[in-house]
């Protein structure tokens, strides 16, 4: 019962320049992929074919003014919240325009289960992740790193996080993932090379070049790891090691399948220091320091915005080792002052 | 936050996840749904099966896609969701009986109703015809669901196929 008055309570604690770092980051990559799910537009009446979601009480898919007006709603929220103007009404509202744009372009059969980076505002938005830059004035320096964000949201998304991961470890135990006499993820990686017809160097090299035994290993590891993540939730020191693990976890099935899955490294940033890492606030404090960050976030927001979606994402999967080793650094696993 | 509150939040959090965990099991994957990708093992062959599209002119000459080629206006991710709708008409029974249809008429609506749909999809084949082809006699269009050998990737039989005209989408 301790471990759960814990958890629920103190556990997952941060500093608001912690969360409002990363929600500043959050917001940048959100403006940079959108539009959403501009290829919707081209799909005909026919492909409608709904997963059980509000878009199946429709029969067809909706004009492309409703698309453009939902993209507009996430592009307006994400701004909001990004400057911290109305944070908990641009989170709740950002949620669910991500979710309903997401519940149209997932209408024509294939699910892409994004669904963290959906619902990372709807729950911090009770955690004053909306707060920073603007609370550093009111604050002694000396307490910078005292925590003062509520931990509750941020554990809350921790435990959605490891559920998140232990259905796909579950579904995968139930349907022969641990048969030795073949490995499923060879057979998956067959599949999009040979009848996907995508195909990558590195997935050519494994192929090839990894023995039974391997694959028959990388089955069972994948299995257990996506389990594992729901026993060491409940304590902080645990799950940040579970998620080092799971930034090159992402990194490797891109790297060998080819399937960027930049929801899941962006959700884990959640749970950086990020002020601890990046010393940001001491950057906030000087002037100059603050135009120099000004431009380089023009600069970032210039470049991205010329960039297609899809590169943007797979940025942000490139970049799942650089977070891991931020999961790694011994700054972040230094307790914070309670 | 009292503690009995998050307490209360917490469980009702459970008791959805539990909900959803039903639903998946019982009837198909909602959304949305704090679901990963599951990637079910349990179909290992010998084989594998992968569509080639024919595109037939009035001229009879014929061109031939992969469905990475057909699809490419759309992300691949969803290239194999988008190929089910060409799946063999032999195989398919439009069905529209289900109780859950009545509740959400538009579940997997394209899907169980892939013939009552072939004049829609002849349209939609007439518009690619011109996007890929530059061409506006196309008379037929054949999706064969072919079987091929995974040691020598040789081609064993065509197992089904969607096929649709301008005489059927009349």
């Amino acid at each position: 019962m301790k471990l759960l008055n814990d958890f629920l309570a103190t556990e997952y604690s941060y500093t608001t320049a912690d969360l409002g770092i990363y929600r500043v980051l959050y917001c940048l990559v959100v403006l940079l992929t959108l539009p959403f799910a501009t290829w919707l537009v081209h799909l005909p009446p026919f492909m409608f074919s709904a997963p059980l979601s509000p878009a199946a009480l429709l029969t067809e898919f909706p004009p492309a003014t409703v698309y453009f007006t939902l993209n507009i709603v996430t592009a307006m929220s994400a701004l909001l919240l990004l400057f911290g103007i109305y944070p908990t009404s641009a989170s709740l509202i950002l949620s669910i325009s991500m979710l309903s744009t997401r519940a149209f372009a997932y209408s024509s059969g294939k699910i892409n289960h994004d669904i963290l980076i959906c619902v990372i505002p709807a729950v911090l938005a009770f955690s004053r992740w909306g707060e920073w830059p603007c609370n550093l004035c009111q604050r002694d320096k000396n307490h910078e790193n005292r925590v003062d964000a509520d931990g509750f949201p941020v554990a809350i998304l921790a435990f959605l996080t490891a559920f998140w991961m232990a259905t796909g470890g579950w579904a995968k135990l139930i349907t022969d993932w641990g048969n030795p006499a073949y490995s499923a993820i060879y057979d998956y990686l067959f599949e999009i090379i040979h009848v996907l017809g995508r195909s990558t160097i590195s997935a050519e090299l494994a192929i090839t070049f990894f023995p039974v035994w391997l694959w028959e290993v990388l089955d069972w590891a994948t299995v257990l790891f996506e389990l594992a993540g729901i026993l060491l939730v409940w304590k902080r020191q645990l799950f940040r090691k579970w998620l080092f693990v799971a930034c090159f976890f992402h990194f490797g099935i891109d790297l060998i399948m080819s399937i960027p899955f930049y929801s899941a490294p962006l959700a884990y940033g959640v749970f950086l220091p990020w002020n601890r890492l990046t010393m940001i606030n001491r950057l906030l404090s000087s002037p100059r320091h603050c135009t120099y960050l000004l431009w380089a976030i023009i600069v970032i927001v210039f470049m991205g915005s010329t960039l297609p979606s899809i590169f943007i994402q797979c940025m942000v999967v490139w970049t799942a080792p650089i977070v891991a080793l931020m999961f790694a650094t011994r700054r972040f696993f230094e307790p914070y002052n309670r | 936050m009292r503690l009995e509150f998050r307490y209360c939040i917490f469980f009702s959090l459970v008791g959805l996840l539990i909900f959803q965990s039903y639903v998946l099991y019982r009837f198909d994957e909602p959304y949305p749904a704090i679901v990963a990708p599951s990637f079910p093992a349990g179909q290992h062959h010998d084989f594998f099966i992968k569509p080639l599209i024919l595109f037939s002119f009035s001229d009879g000459s014929v061109q031939a896609l992969s469905q990475g080629e057909l699809l490419d206006q759309f992300p691949y991710s969803h290239h194999g969701a988008l190929m089910r709708f060409f799946s063999p008409i032999s195989d398919t029974t439009d069905s529209t009986t289900r109780k859950l249809y009545k509740v959400f008429p538009g579940y997997r609506k394209g899907r169980r109703e892939i013939r009552k749909n072939l004049p829609d999809a002849w349209v939609w084949f007439q518009i690619q015809s011109r996007r890929l082809f530059q061409r506006i006699d196309l008379t037929s269009v054949r999706v064969e669901w072919q079987k091929f050998s995974t040691s020598d990737h040789r081609m064993i039989e065509t197992t089904g196929v969607y096929e649709v005209s301008r005489e059927i989408a009349q």
